[in-house]
């Protein structure tokens, strides 16, 4: 599979966010993008899966060459796209396990029965250094910061999707938690030739994640791309002469 | 003075009862399109033979109540007298009296029919009843008498399937000391029913009564409870329900009061309105002077499925004690839009991210209910009406 993103821009609430944006995303590869806050990356990931308030001003997003931007993203799901939500919004009284084997049958599991549901689940539960009272919850409701950031893995994992993107899977979480999420991820995205689109602020996941391809975000354009060394380079400079750049 | 004058004069008491004077609550009051007199002025009770209820379903509850006839299955606990027959006093220790009681006045000159349902003093027992509706206005009036240290899980369903109906079920319920009750009332009317509820209570010391009511059905619905704890150390919890869709309207006043020291009374309301239905959510708290150390709440929430849809939530108190815990909240919002995109992203499509989202909604007063049949039917007519818009 491969996701294609081409000069697109987005605007939010009349709002211009992103501007002519290029990108591909092919599985088994591995893109981060990286950049200051308010630079529009969260708002990318969300315009990619079909959020309703990320206009499609210019461009197009493509899924193995065809069009997805008038699809629901239910659809987008369903062709195999995921996104690890950075906030996680809590719904009331839905429990987990209900939430997340609807969302299994929905994406084409509809024989899975309960049993291996659960199995499946603990499994996953299990890697990611969980509590089994997890299950027993409703969906993101009380959940602290670490546990919402591993519950969205959960899902991927239990979901997998051909391309995952990941909005700050690291933020929130402590060193250890940083390694065992990682970890999973490198797992799932192997087991799966998943492609990846990692959207975070710190070199630190990287660390654990290898990354094919880096990008830098500022004001809403890819400014610059290249591959490990440029994240490393960030780390030790800054955003700022990107932003400098972008301004002049 | 004839039947004719009596249903008058009741509705005369009716329009006086405290609950259709208030003020506030008189503003918010939903119109019910035709004469109640008119309606109530039936001579004739339908055969039993009429009730179209299919047999395997009479089986299955311990009574079937048409309009003015029953079929009673389990005769152990539940019995059945025609009205007009019964003095306005009916039990040793009645809720109500008529002659003081403008409430009971009404109950007694509506209902032609009065369902006994009386658990005696030590036993535990489970009863259900479905309420049919099917050709004429069905009005019942339904005692519950619950013996000392009883207790009682009843399950109504109320059905109709008579275009342009009237079901109209009126409760007391008299628990005797450390008896308890749950008492399940699942409102299914067809879209044409004119639905009309009455609640009343009277609970003995330590009793405990849970009330829980899921108003699914009729065009218009309109529901008056007041349920007190009125012995020292009783305590009463009412749960309400509401979906509405299309242009159904319902006007749900609920009173708890804390009458005596030590008492517990709760209310917890749920709406979700569909399409361009109304629900008015009078929820209204009285904390009676020496009531001490009671503890009052009411928690009223709304949401909005249709922009057509509108919800009043207008929680009340009046509370002439000092050491008492007494609170309410009352919150109405749209269908949160972040929550639908969240749920579809993981790729669940729409109509079931809905039925996610509203079961989850209810859940908080759905898991308050004990009786499984309730919870489970309750949720499968709240779904199939999601499903069908």
């Amino acid at each position: 599979m491969k996701l294609e993103i081409k000069e697109l821009s987005v605007e939010v609430d009349e709002k211009h966010i992103i501007d002519r944006v290029n990108l591909t995303v092919k599985e088994g590869e591995t893109h981060v993008i990286m950049g200051p806050n308010g630079s529009g990356k969260s708002t990318l990931a969300k315009a990619i899966m079909g959020h309703p308030k990320a206009k499609i001003t210019k461009g197009d997003i493509l899924l193995d060459g065809k069009s997805i931007t008038g699809l629901s993203a239910d659809k987008r799901a369903k062709l195999g796209l995921f996104l690890q939500f950075q906030n996680p919004v809590e719904v009331e009284g839905v429990g987990f396990i209900n939430f997340l084997h609807s969302a299994k049958q929905s994406l084409g599991n509809n024989a899975l029965g309960m049993k291996e549901f659960m199995t499946e689940l603990k499994d996953n539960i299990s890697s990611l250094k969980m509590s089994e009272d997890f299950i027993g919850r409703h969906l993101n409701q009380g959940f602290s910061g670490g546990e919402m950031k591993k519950a969205e893995i959960l899902q991927m994992a239990v979901l997998k999707p051909k391309i995952a993107i990941l909005d700050e899977p690291d933020s929130g979480l402590d060193i250890d938690a940083v390694k065992v999420v990682s970890t999973k991820i490198n797992a799932v995205a192997k087991e799966n030739n998943m492609g990846l689109l990692i959207i975070t602020h710190y070199n630190r996941i990287l660390r654990y994640i290898n990354a094919d391809r880096v990008h830098v975000m500022v004001g809403g354009r890819i400014v610059a791309s290249g591959g490990r060394d440029l994240a490393e380079k960030l780390e030790k400079g800054g955003y700022e002469p990107y932003v400098k750049s972008d301004a002049k | 003075m004839n039947y004719k004058e009596f249903v008058a004069d009741a509705m005369m008491n009716y329009e006086s009862l405290p609950q259709e004077t208030n003020e506030l609550y008189k503003k918010h009051s939903i119109h019910i399109p035709f004469d109640l007199r008119d309606r109530f002025d039936h001579s004739s009770g339908e055969d039993i033979d009429a009730i179209e209820v299919p047999y395997a379903m009479r089986s299955e509850f311990d009574a079937v109540i048409g309009s003015g006839k029953c079929i009673l299955n389990n005769r152990s606990i539940v019995t059945v007298k025609d009205s007009s027959k019964l003095g306005s006093r009916l039990l040793e220790d009645a809720a109500q009296d008529s002659a003081e009681d403008k409430y009971a006045a009404f109950i007694n000159a509506y209902a032609k029919s009065t369902l006994f349902v009386d658990v005696p003093p030590g036993m535990h027992a489970k009863a259900s009843i479905l309420f049919a509706a099917t050709r004429m206005p069905l009005n019942a009036r339904v005692v519950i008498s619950i013996g000392k240290d009883a207790e009682l899980n009843l399950l109504e369903l109320h059905e109709s399937t008579a275009p342009g109906t009237v079901i109209g079920v009126m409760h007391e319920t008299i628990l005797q000391d450390n008896a308890s009750a749950e008492i399940n009332a699942l409102h299914n009317e067809n879209a044409n029913t004119t639905v009309l509820c009455f609640f009343k209570d009277k609970l003995g010391v330590g009793a405990n009564l849970k009330f829980n009511s899921v108003y699914n059905g009729g065009s218009h619905v309109r529901a008056r409870n007041i349920v007190e704890a009125g012995a020292k150390n009783s305590s009463a919890e009412v749960n309400e329900i509401i979906f509405g869709s299309a242009a159904q309207k319902f006007d749900i006043d609920t009173h708890i009061i804390n009458a005596a020291s030590d008492t517990k009374t709760m209310l917890r309301s749920r709406a979700a309105l569909m399409g361009t239905s109304r629900c008015v959510l009078k929820g209204f708290a009285k904390v009676a002077h020496g009531a001490k150390r009671s503890d009052s709440c009411i928690h009223e929430r709304g949401m909005l499925l249709g922009k057509g849809a509108r919800i009043d939530s207008l929680p009340d108190m009046s509370v002439d004690e000092n050491s008492v815990r007494a609170t309410h909240s009352s919150a109405t919002s749209q269908i949160d839009s972040e929550e639908i995109f969240y749920l579809m992203s993981k790729g669940i499509d729409g109509g079931r991210v809905r039925k996610l989202i509203v079961n989850g909604f209810f859940s908080g007063c759905m898991e308050k209910i004990d009786n499984a049949a309730m919870r489970y039917i309750a949720m499968s007519r709240i779904n199939e009406k999601l499903e069908t818009g």
